[in-house]
Protein backbone atom coordinates (compact mmCIF):
# COMPACT_ATOMS: atom_id res chain seq x y z
CA UNK A 1 0.00 0.00 0.00
CA UNK A 2 2.70 2.24 0.96
CA UNK A 3 4.36 1.73 -1.66
CA UNK A 4 1.79 2.07 -4.06
CA UNK A 5 1.52 5.41 -2.85
CA UNK A 6 5.11 6.15 -3.35
CA UNK A 7 5.02 5.17 -7.31
CA UNK A 8 1.90 7.50 -7.35
CA UNK A 9 2.93 10.20 -5.47
CA UNK A 10 6.63 10.76 -7.15
CA UNK A 11 5.12 11.46 -10.99
CA UNK A 12 3.11 13.95 -9.32
CA UNK A 13 6.07 15.55 -7.43
CA UNK A 14 8.30 15.63 -10.43
CA UNK A 15 5.46 16.81 -12.95
CA UNK A 16 5.16 19.70 -10.07
CA UNK A 17 8.35 20.50 -9.91
CA UNK A 18 9.44 20.83 -13.54
CA UNK A 19 6.24 22.43 -14.32
CA UNK A 20 7.81 25.03 -11.44
CA UNK A 21 11.05 25.46 -13.12
CA UNK A 22 10.64 24.95 -16.83
CA UNK A 23 10.67 28.73 -18.16
CA UNK A 24 7.69 30.06 -18.75
CA UNK A 25 6.57 31.76 -22.34
CA UNK A 26 6.58 34.99 -20.69
CA UNK A 27 10.00 36.16 -21.33
CA UNK A 28 9.86 40.04 -21.03
CA UNK A 29 12.01 42.31 -18.52
CA UNK A 30 10.77 45.13 -17.12
CA UNK A 31 13.20 47.45 -15.43
CA UNK A 32 11.66 50.29 -12.97
CA UNK A 33 13.85 53.47 -11.77
CA UNK A 34 12.62 55.05 -8.45
CA UNK A 35 13.22 58.85 -8.51
CA UNK A 36 15.69 58.06 -5.57
CA UNK A 37 17.71 56.23 -8.11
CA UNK A 38 17.42 52.45 -7.05
CA UNK A 39 16.10 49.88 -9.29
CA UNK A 40 14.30 47.03 -9.73
CA UNK A 41 14.22 44.14 -12.33
CA UNK A 42 11.44 42.29 -13.08
CA UNK A 43 12.47 39.30 -15.31
CA UNK A 44 8.91 36.94 -16.90
CA UNK A 45 6.95 39.59 -17.09
CA UNK A 46 4.08 38.58 -19.51
CA UNK A 47 3.22 40.96 -22.20
CA UNK A 48 -0.29 41.31 -24.22
CA UNK A 49 -1.57 43.49 -26.32
CA UNK A 50 -5.09 44.38 -27.30
CA UNK A 51 -6.00 46.65 -29.60
CA UNK A 52 -3.76 49.98 -28.31
CA UNK A 53 -3.49 48.82 -24.25
CA UNK A 54 -0.48 46.71 -23.50
CA UNK A 55 -0.82 44.81 -20.68
CA UNK A 56 2.28 43.42 -18.76
CA UNK A 57 1.75 41.25 -15.98
CA UNK A 58 4.59 40.44 -13.60
CA UNK A 59 5.87 36.84 -13.27
CA UNK A 60 4.60 36.46 -9.61
CA UNK A 61 1.06 37.53 -10.98
CA UNK A 62 0.13 40.32 -8.37
CA UNK A 63 1.06 43.12 -10.62
CA UNK A 64 -0.34 44.20 -13.90
CA UNK A 65 0.85 47.49 -16.02
CA UNK A 66 -1.41 48.71 -18.61
CA UNK A 67 -0.60 51.00 -21.21
CA UNK A 68 -2.64 52.71 -23.42
CA UNK A 69 -1.20 54.58 -26.10
CA UNK A 70 -2.07 57.02 -29.17
CA UNK A 71 -0.92 58.31 -31.95
CA UNK A 72 0.26 55.52 -33.20
CA UNK A 73 2.56 55.80 -36.43
CA UNK A 74 4.04 53.34 -39.04
CA UNK A 75 7.24 53.29 -40.19
CA UNK A 76 8.49 49.93 -41.94
CA UNK A 77 7.16 47.64 -39.82
CA UNK A 78 7.77 49.28 -36.85
CA UNK A 79 4.78 51.17 -34.67
CA UNK A 80 5.86 54.26 -32.74
CA UNK A 81 2.64 54.87 -30.12
CA UNK A 82 2.64 57.61 -27.67
CA UNK A 83 1.48 56.14 -24.13
CA UNK A 84 -0.80 58.46 -22.18
CA UNK A 85 -2.81 56.10 -19.81
CA UNK A 86 -0.92 54.39 -17.92
CA UNK A 87 -3.02 52.21 -14.68
CA UNK A 88 -0.93 49.52 -11.69
CA UNK A 89 -3.74 46.79 -10.70
CA UNK A 90 -1.66 45.62 -7.39
CA UNK A 91 -3.29 43.19 -5.66
CA UNK A 92 -6.45 43.66 -7.97
CA UNK A 93 -6.95 47.72 -6.82
CA UNK A 94 -6.37 49.96 -10.08
CA UNK A 95 -4.24 53.28 -9.25
CA UNK A 96 -3.50 55.51 -12.03
CA UNK A 97 0.28 56.74 -12.72
CA UNK A 98 0.74 60.26 -13.48
CA UNK A 99 2.35 59.99 -17.07
CA UNK A 100 4.66 62.46 -18.22
CA UNK A 101 5.58 61.14 -21.27
CA UNK A 102 6.82 57.87 -22.84
CA UNK A 103 7.20 55.54 -26.14
CA UNK A 104 5.95 52.63 -27.10
CA UNK A 105 7.92 50.94 -30.14
CA UNK A 106 6.67 47.23 -31.21
CA UNK A 107 7.41 45.46 -34.22
CA UNK A 108 4.69 44.36 -36.03
CA UNK A 109 6.76 42.37 -38.52
CA UNK A 110 7.81 38.63 -38.07
CA UNK A 111 11.55 40.01 -38.85
CA UNK A 112 14.05 42.23 -36.87
CA UNK A 113 13.30 45.51 -37.45
CA UNK A 114 16.03 48.79 -36.47
CA UNK A 115 15.07 51.51 -34.22
CA UNK A 116 14.43 54.64 -35.28
CA UNK A 117 18.14 56.58 -35.09
CA UNK A 118 19.19 53.66 -33.25
CA UNK A 119 21.94 50.75 -34.20
CA UNK A 120 19.34 48.60 -31.63
CA UNK A 121 16.88 46.25 -33.73
CA UNK A 122 13.76 44.97 -32.70
CA UNK A 123 13.06 41.39 -32.88
CA UNK A 124 9.99 39.55 -34.13
CA UNK A 125 6.95 40.95 -32.36
CA UNK A 126 9.19 42.47 -29.86
CA UNK A 127 7.68 45.48 -27.66
CA UNK A 128 10.28 48.33 -25.99
CA UNK A 129 8.14 50.36 -23.61
CA UNK A 130 9.81 53.56 -22.31
CA UNK A 131 7.61 55.53 -19.22
CA UNK A 132 9.05 58.71 -17.59
CA UNK A 133 6.16 59.09 -14.55
CA UNK A 134 5.39 62.66 -12.94
CA UNK A 135 6.89 61.35 -9.63
CA UNK A 136 10.01 60.13 -11.41
CA UNK A 137 9.72 56.80 -12.19
CA UNK A 138 11.58 55.53 -15.32
CA UNK A 139 10.19 52.40 -16.86
CA UNK A 140 11.74 50.40 -19.11
CA UNK A 141 10.13 47.22 -20.85
CA UNK A 142 11.15 44.62 -23.58
CA UNK A 143 10.33 41.66 -24.15
CA UNK A 144 8.29 39.89 -27.11
CA UNK A 145 4.55 39.56 -26.98
CA UNK A 146 2.96 36.83 -25.38
CA UNK A 147 -0.49 37.40 -27.21
CA UNK A 148 -1.67 39.76 -29.11
CA UNK A 149 -5.48 40.36 -29.69
CA UNK B 1 12.35 -1.20 -1.13
CA UNK B 2 10.06 1.46 0.33
CA UNK B 3 12.73 3.28 2.07
CA UNK B 4 14.97 3.48 -1.14
CA UNK B 5 12.30 4.71 -3.11
CA UNK B 6 11.51 7.27 -0.37
CA UNK B 7 15.03 8.36 -0.26
CA UNK B 8 15.75 8.49 -4.18
CA UNK B 9 12.19 10.42 -4.49
CA UNK B 10 13.61 12.71 -1.59
CA UNK B 11 16.94 13.02 -3.37
CA UNK B 12 14.78 13.95 -6.96
CA UNK B 13 13.09 16.85 -4.81
CA UNK B 14 16.15 18.45 -3.36
CA UNK B 15 17.88 18.20 -7.19
CA UNK B 16 15.18 19.74 -9.02
CA UNK B 17 14.65 22.32 -6.44
CA UNK B 18 17.93 23.57 -6.71
CA UNK B 19 17.56 25.04 -9.98
CA UNK B 20 14.74 27.21 -9.40
CA UNK B 21 16.65 28.39 -6.26
CA UNK B 22 19.14 29.90 -8.72
CA UNK B 23 16.81 31.09 -10.99
CA UNK B 24 15.31 32.95 -8.33
CA UNK B 25 18.58 34.47 -7.55
CA UNK B 26 18.94 35.93 -10.92
CA UNK B 27 15.50 37.39 -9.99
CA UNK B 28 13.49 35.62 -12.10
CA UNK B 29 11.44 34.79 -9.34
CA UNK B 30 10.26 38.49 -9.82
CA UNK B 31 11.83 40.05 -6.99
CA UNK B 32 13.41 43.37 -7.25
CA UNK B 33 17.42 42.44 -8.57
CA UNK B 34 19.94 42.08 -5.80
CA UNK B 35 21.98 45.11 -5.65
CA UNK B 36 25.09 45.13 -7.41
CA UNK B 37 28.29 44.58 -5.88
CA UNK B 38 30.58 47.05 -5.08
CA UNK B 39 33.46 46.10 -6.72
CA UNK B 40 31.36 45.55 -10.32
CA UNK B 41 32.21 48.30 -13.01
CA UNK B 42 29.23 50.67 -14.03
CA UNK B 43 27.62 49.36 -17.08
CA UNK B 44 28.55 52.92 -18.44
CA UNK B 45 31.35 54.95 -17.32
CA UNK B 46 29.34 58.32 -17.83
CA UNK B 47 26.36 57.30 -16.10
CA UNK B 48 26.04 57.20 -12.26
CA UNK B 49 26.37 54.01 -10.45
CA UNK B 50 22.86 52.83 -9.76
CA UNK B 51 22.17 52.84 -5.80
CA UNK B 52 21.72 49.48 -4.29
CA UNK B 53 17.66 48.43 -4.63
CA UNK B 54 15.83 48.91 -2.11
CA UNK B 55 13.67 46.49 -1.16
CA UNK B 56 9.55 46.42 -2.25
CA UNK B 57 7.33 47.79 0.76
CA UNK B 58 4.78 45.59 -1.18
CA UNK B 59 4.87 42.44 -1.40
CA UNK B 60 4.84 40.81 -5.36
CA UNK B 61 4.33 42.77 -8.40
CA UNK B 62 5.87 45.72 -9.45
CA UNK B 63 7.45 48.55 -7.55
CA UNK B 64 5.24 52.13 -8.13
CA UNK B 65 4.66 52.43 -4.52
CA UNK B 66 5.76 56.45 -5.19
CA UNK B 67 3.63 56.42 -8.03
CA UNK B 68 0.45 55.32 -6.03
CA UNK B 69 1.05 57.14 -2.54
CA UNK B 70 -1.26 59.80 -2.41
CA UNK B 71 -0.28 63.22 -3.18
CA UNK B 72 1.24 65.53 -1.36
CA UNK B 73 -1.29 68.09 0.31
CA UNK B 74 -0.06 71.10 -1.69
CA UNK B 75 1.72 70.46 -4.82
CA UNK B 76 4.64 72.71 -5.17
CA UNK B 77 4.55 76.15 -7.37
CA UNK B 78 6.52 74.67 -9.78
CA UNK B 79 4.47 72.33 -10.95
CA UNK B 80 1.49 74.45 -11.12
CA UNK B 81 3.08 76.92 -13.34
CA UNK B 82 3.78 73.55 -15.41
CA UNK B 83 0.13 72.85 -15.65
CA UNK B 84 -1.17 76.86 -16.99
CA UNK B 85 -0.24 76.06 -20.62
CA UNK B 86 -1.80 73.34 -20.16
CA UNK B 87 -5.35 74.37 -19.70
CA UNK B 88 -5.09 77.33 -22.26
CA UNK B 89 -3.56 75.36 -25.33
CA UNK B 90 -6.48 72.66 -24.65
CA UNK B 91 -9.43 75.21 -24.73
CA UNK B 92 -11.44 74.30 -27.28
CA UNK B 93 -11.49 77.24 -29.74
CA UNK B 94 -14.55 77.42 -32.38
CA UNK B 95 -13.86 78.51 -35.54
CA UNK B 96 -11.17 75.78 -36.18
CA UNK B 97 -13.73 74.21 -38.45
CA UNK B 98 -12.41 74.96 -41.89
CA UNK B 99 -14.55 74.43 -44.84
CA UNK B 100 -12.48 76.12 -47.80
CA UNK B 101 -11.57 74.25 -50.81
CA UNK B 102 -9.36 70.74 -49.75
CA UNK B 103 -5.42 71.02 -50.91
CA UNK B 104 -5.02 68.04 -52.14
CA UNK B 105 -1.62 66.29 -50.94
CA UNK B 106 -0.13 64.64 -53.89
CA UNK B 107 2.86 62.92 -52.00
CA UNK B 108 0.43 60.72 -48.65
CA UNK B 109 -0.95 57.66 -49.73
CA UNK B 110 -4.33 56.95 -51.20
CA UNK B 111 -7.77 56.85 -48.98
CA UNK B 112 -8.11 57.62 -45.53
CA UNK B 113 -4.92 56.79 -43.53
CA UNK B 114 -3.05 55.54 -46.08
CA UNK B 115 -0.19 57.90 -45.25
CA UNK B 116 -0.14 55.55 -41.85
CA UNK B 117 -0.44 52.02 -44.01
CA UNK B 118 -3.87 52.44 -43.76
CA UNK B 119 -4.07 52.10 -39.70
CA UNK B 120 -6.16 55.12 -38.20
CA UNK B 121 -4.30 57.75 -36.76
CA UNK B 122 -6.02 59.02 -33.01
CA UNK B 123 -4.33 61.76 -30.88
CA UNK B 124 -2.81 60.82 -27.92
CA UNK B 125 -4.79 63.15 -25.42
CA UNK B 126 -2.03 64.21 -22.80
CA UNK B 127 0.28 65.67 -25.99
CA UNK B 128 0.27 68.52 -27.38
CA UNK B 129 -1.59 68.29 -30.63
CA UNK B 130 -2.11 64.94 -29.26
CA UNK B 131 1.08 63.38 -30.57
CA UNK B 132 1.04 64.75 -34.13
CA UNK B 133 3.42 67.05 -34.30
CA UNK B 134 5.48 65.39 -32.04
CA UNK B 135 6.03 63.83 -28.30
CA UNK B 136 5.24 66.75 -26.50
CA UNK B 137 3.48 65.74 -23.46
CA UNK B 138 1.45 69.13 -22.06
CA UNK B 139 2.47 68.89 -18.44
CA UNK B 140 6.37 69.24 -19.88
CA UNK B 141 5.29 72.69 -22.14
CA UNK B 142 6.10 74.46 -19.55
CA UNK B 143 9.82 74.10 -19.58
CA UNK B 144 10.28 74.05 -23.38
CA UNK B 145 10.54 76.67 -25.61
CA UNK B 146 8.05 77.92 -27.52
CA UNK B 147 8.00 78.62 -30.90
CA UNK B 148 6.25 82.33 -31.04
CA UNK B 149 2.27 82.33 -30.29
CA UNK B 150 -0.71 82.48 -32.47
CA UNK B 151 -2.42 85.33 -30.57
CA UNK B 152 -6.69 84.99 -30.86
CA UNK B 153 -7.46 88.98 -30.45
CA UNK B 154 -10.78 88.30 -30.69
CA UNK B 155 -11.07 85.45 -28.06
CA UNK B 156 -8.36 87.28 -26.14
CA UNK B 157 -6.45 83.78 -26.34
CA UNK B 158 -3.01 82.79 -27.45
CA UNK B 159 -1.97 80.25 -28.82
CA UNK B 160 1.80 78.54 -28.39
CA UNK B 161 3.63 76.83 -31.12
CA UNK B 162 6.40 74.41 -30.43
CA UNK B 163 8.72 73.37 -33.14
CA UNK B 164 7.96 70.00 -35.27
CA UNK B 165 10.07 66.84 -34.68
CA UNK B 166 11.04 65.31 -37.27
CA UNK B 167 9.40 61.59 -38.24
CA UNK B 168 6.47 62.98 -36.91
CA UNK B 169 2.81 63.15 -39.16
CA UNK B 170 3.43 66.61 -39.03
CA UNK B 171 6.92 66.47 -40.31
CA UNK B 172 5.53 64.51 -43.10
CA UNK B 173 2.62 67.35 -43.60
CA UNK B 174 5.42 70.05 -44.08
CA UNK B 175 7.35 68.14 -45.80
CA UNK B 176 4.48 67.18 -48.38
CA UNK B 177 3.76 70.83 -49.15
CA UNK B 178 7.06 71.39 -49.03
CA UNK B 179 6.68 74.22 -46.56
CA UNK B 180 9.17 75.39 -43.73
CA UNK B 181 7.86 75.96 -40.65
CA UNK B 182 8.48 78.95 -38.72
CA UNK B 183 7.75 80.77 -35.47
CA UNK B 184 4.13 82.13 -35.67
CA UNK B 185 3.23 85.64 -34.50
CA UNK B 186 4.18 88.08 -37.80
CA UNK B 187 1.62 88.74 -40.56
CA UNK B 188 1.43 86.73 -43.86
CA UNK B 189 2.38 82.88 -42.50
CA UNK B 190 0.40 80.28 -43.61
CA UNK B 191 -1.24 79.11 -40.14
CA UNK B 192 -1.57 75.89 -39.73
CA UNK B 193 -4.18 74.57 -36.89
CA UNK B 194 -3.62 70.61 -36.10
CA UNK B 195 -5.31 68.07 -33.45
CA UNK B 196 -6.75 69.44 -30.02
CA UNK B 197 -6.13 73.74 -30.90
CA UNK B 198 -3.02 72.60 -31.84
CA UNK B 199 -1.26 75.22 -33.75
CA UNK B 200 2.29 75.72 -36.34
CA UNK B 201 3.25 78.61 -38.42
CA UNK B 202 5.33 78.26 -41.77
CA UNK B 203 6.38 80.43 -44.42
CA UNK B 204 3.89 80.73 -47.44
CA UNK B 205 5.05 78.87 -51.22
CA UNK B 206 4.02 78.93 -54.23
CA UNK B 207 1.54 75.92 -53.28
CA UNK B 208 0.13 77.17 -50.04
CA UNK B 209 -0.80 81.18 -49.38
CA UNK B 210 -0.18 82.80 -46.50
CA UNK B 211 -3.93 82.54 -44.46
CA UNK B 212 -5.09 79.57 -41.72
CA UNK B 213 -5.82 76.50 -42.58
CA UNK B 214 -6.67 73.04 -40.89
CA UNK B 215 -5.60 69.63 -41.15
CA UNK B 216 -7.54 66.46 -41.69
CA UNK B 217 -5.24 63.77 -40.44
CA UNK B 218 -7.18 61.35 -42.01
CA UNK B 219 -5.99 62.14 -45.32
CA UNK B 220 -2.79 64.48 -44.27
CA UNK B 221 -4.38 67.40 -46.08
CA UNK B 222 -4.97 71.07 -45.34
CA UNK B 223 -8.16 72.67 -46.03
CA UNK B 224 -8.45 75.92 -46.07
CA UNK B 225 -10.47 78.54 -44.19
CA UNK B 226 -11.12 80.95 -47.13
CA UNK B 227 -13.57 79.83 -49.44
Amino acid sequence: MSRFRIETLVPVVLGALIAAVAPAAAEGITRIQQADGTTQVYHHVMMRLSGRTLWLRSGDHRGILEVTSGACRYLDGLQRCLPYQTVYHDHGVAHTIALEHGTVYTNTTGENVQLPHSADRLGPHEVLVLLHTMRGTYVSVKGTLDQIK
Amino acid sequence: MTSRMTVTACALVVLLSLPSLALAQRGGGNRPAPAPRPAAPAPRPAAPAPRAAAPAPVAGGFNFHRDTAPPAAAPPAAAMRRVMPTQRATVPAAGHRFTGPVIRNARAGGGNYGWNHGIAWQAAPTYWGGGFWGPFAIVSLGGLAAYGAYVDAQDQLDYPSYQVEPDTPGADLLADYALQQTPCGPPGLVVIWGPDNSVICAFPNDQIGSGNYQVDPATLTLISASS
